[in-house]
């Protein structure tokens, strides 16, 4: 039957599912969750196999554990982000060095060709959010990140699990995957639902042998498990006019409380699927006849980041940690028109301490 | 330029980083003037330096006298590893009994003073250069930025940042280890978090560490106050300014 996307709806068994991978497998660097030192990491994955089917990752504030469930898309997103692909953590933009008694330049543009396979909807909209910082609300187009991004096919899933640290339900970006996947996967209990997204996707998945075209009942199935991972999240504030409310609590004691138990480690930028932040490190050789300029990811938690002329405009940690709370939920609204925080809860779970920054924006509104 | 490597109260690991260089060393040695530098040569000339590197503490009285001589002689001076930085491991003295220490190690009469101390508590140092030992990415870059007359870019950031970079998986959360790496600056190339261990911060403290929230933080992973303290002791930068105070 027709899917809300584009083209027809289908039923795939595993065997359908493993000859949508081979096909993908044949024109992309194929990027998907994979069991790596007992946690789940987006990784190149050479086989549907190596995903982790089975597995459930158990998050709290500061903590991260893998169980077993019933099941194959039983986990929600992965550790790392799309970001580690698209905005690499170390990216060599060009080398230079002097020849003939002139400059030689060597733009050194990355290959990307990424097929990313299972993204759920935190993610997906975190792909959003990148597009828009890197290209298109960027008076200056990022033209590595559009490299990367470039003809990037995007294979979704519906999320029917979320851990005690999501919180999508309050940033409206989840559990499902509304757009900019090419292909979405929702797992019920008689096979995977496949829609499509993009006319590629439909043309891809039309062309698949092992499948069944999907009955109304299975589109209604799909509601209900996305209602049993909407169920374990609560609503913690309301996004619709937050921007606003947190201008009004600049000065808010509160801020000053966070000194008390944040570390300014950075693990929360860097864990962040949104946090863009870099550095350009200058790597020059000893004879200075070369040299190498390094985008680096950086934070606005590290102390040399806010270090203008040697003098430091955000000295105490409460301020750099309201920049960065204050960026993520409200400058960001002005500056790329959606908000910078995406759901995921890893700036929760990663956060060596513990720090909630659902319960952080809780408290700065409500108690001024 | 004239360079001077001189040697304090240390193990000689931070000289060897020099010599890690390989290729690169005789290159330099070309460049600069190496004029003093017993580790490497029997030929030293004693006089004024454009660059000099200490490694080592201060832990006689004869090294005291030493280091203000040497500083007297050098325009810029560079402090380099854990030792010369905090006062290295030798500093865990300083938290204890100096004359039980003392009598566990020697036989007879020696000049040794009760606390290991780093240099800047006797001069002024111009540049840090952490580790235990330093590594010769972080020696080049001094090299390159002073022969060049700009600022070095050597990180002041915690571990954290670095060790993300790197893909690794942070070890208090996925294995509930304790780390020092959200106090410790970084350039290493988070070594241990990346073999699943936590980081023992011989690369010394970042500014103002938050050690306050770091020991309430680590509760949950049933370090106690105490057990904070004798890490951070045994860190190779115990005797560190921003850390000595709070232990």
């Amino acid at each position: 039957m027709e899917g809300k996307g584009k083209g027809r709806s289908y039923l795939l068994k595993y065997e359908g599912l493993e000859e949508l991978f081979w096909r993908l497998k044949e024109n992309y660097r194929l990027i998907a969750p994979k069991l790596k030192g007992g946690v789940i990491l987006y990784s190149e994955v050479e086989s549907l196999g190596e995903l982790p089917f089975g597995y459930r990752n158990v998050e709290m504030p500061g903590f991260y554990r893998l169980d077993r469930a019933e099941g194959f898309f039983t986990y929600t997103h992965p550790v790392n982000s799309l970001k580690a692909f698209l905005h690499p953590s170390e990216l060599t933009l060009m080398k230079v060095k002097i020849s003939d008694g002139g400059l030689e330049f060597e733009v050194c543009y990355p290959e990307g060709n990424f097929c990313f396979f299972d993204v759920r909807a935190c993610d997906l909209f975190a792909l959003e959010v990148l597009d828009r910082v890197f290209v298109h609300k960027n008076s200056h187009p990022d033209s590595y990140y559009r490299k990367l991004r470039e003809g990037a096919f995007v294979v979704a899933v519906n999320c029917t699990y979320a851990t005690s640290n999501c919180f999508c339900t309050t940033t409206g970006t989840g559990p499902e995957a509304r757009e900019g996947y090419d292909l979405l996967i929702t797992e019920l209990r008689e096979g995977f639902l496949l829609e499509a997204g993009s006319e590629r996707g439909g043309v891809l998945l039309e062309s698949l042998e092992n499948k069944r075209e999907a009955r109304e009942e299975h589109l209604l199935q799909k509601r209900e498990r996305l209602r049993e991972a909407e169920a374990l999240m609560e609503r913690h504030f309301e996004i619709e006019g937050l921007p606003d409310r947190l201008y009004g609590r600049m000065d808010s004691q509160h801020w000053k409380h966070i000194e008390k138990r944040c570390l300014a480690c950075t693990s929360c930028t860097q864990s962040c699927p949104t946090c863009f932040c870099f550095d350009i490190l200058e790597k020059n050789n000893l004879e200075l006849r070369e040299s190498e300029r390094v985008r680096v990811w950086d934070s606005c938690f590290s102390p040399a980041f806010a270090t203008v002329h040697r003098y430091n405009i955000r000295q105490s940690v409460h301020s750099r940690y309201r920049q960065w709370l204050m960026h993520k939920f409200a400058y960001w609204v002005d500056q790329f028109d959606l908000s910078g925080c995406v759901g995921c809860g890893r700036c929760i779970t990663w956060c060596p301490v513990g720090i909630d920054i659902r319960q952080e924006v809780k408290t700065v509104i409500r108690e001024g | 330029m004239r360079v001077g490597v001189f040697k304090f109260s240390s193990c000689d690991g931070c000289q060897l980083a020099f010599f890690d260089l390989e290729e690169e060393l005789l290159l330099l040695s070309e460049m600069v003037s190496i004029d003093y530098f017993l580790e490497a040569t029997s030929y030293n000339r004693w006089g004024n330096f454009d660059l000099s590197f200490v490694e080592g503490s201060v832990s006689t009285p004869e090294e005291e006298e030493r280091i203000k001589s040497i500083r007297e002689s050098s325009k810029f001076l560079v402090a380099i590893g854990a030792c010369a930085v905090s006062g290295g491991i030798q500093s865990a003295r300083n938290y204890e009994d100096f004359s039980m220490v003392y009598s566990s190690v020697y036989k007879g009469h020696y000049w040794v003073n009760p606390r290991s101390r780093p240099i800047s508590d006797f001069v002024n140092v111009d540049l840090e250069v952490r580790g235990c030992p330093i590594n010769k990415g972080a020696l080049k870059e001094v090299f390159v930025a002073v022969m060049h007359q700009r600022s070095p870019q050597l990180p002041t950031y915690p571990l954290c940042l670095e060790c993300k970079r790197k893909g690794n998986v942070c070890v208090v959360v996925a294995y509930q280890k304790p780390c020092l790496g959200p106090v410790t600056v970084a350039g290493c190339g988070a070594l241990c978090p990346s073999f699943e261990r936590g980081c023992y911060g011989c690369y010394g403290p970042v500014g103002k560490p938050a050690l306050e929230a770091l020991q309430e933080g680590y509760e949950r992973l049933g370090l106690g106050k105490e057990n904070l303290k004798e890490l951070l002791r045994l860190s190779f930068n115990g005797y560190n300014k921003e850390l000595r105070e709070w232990l």
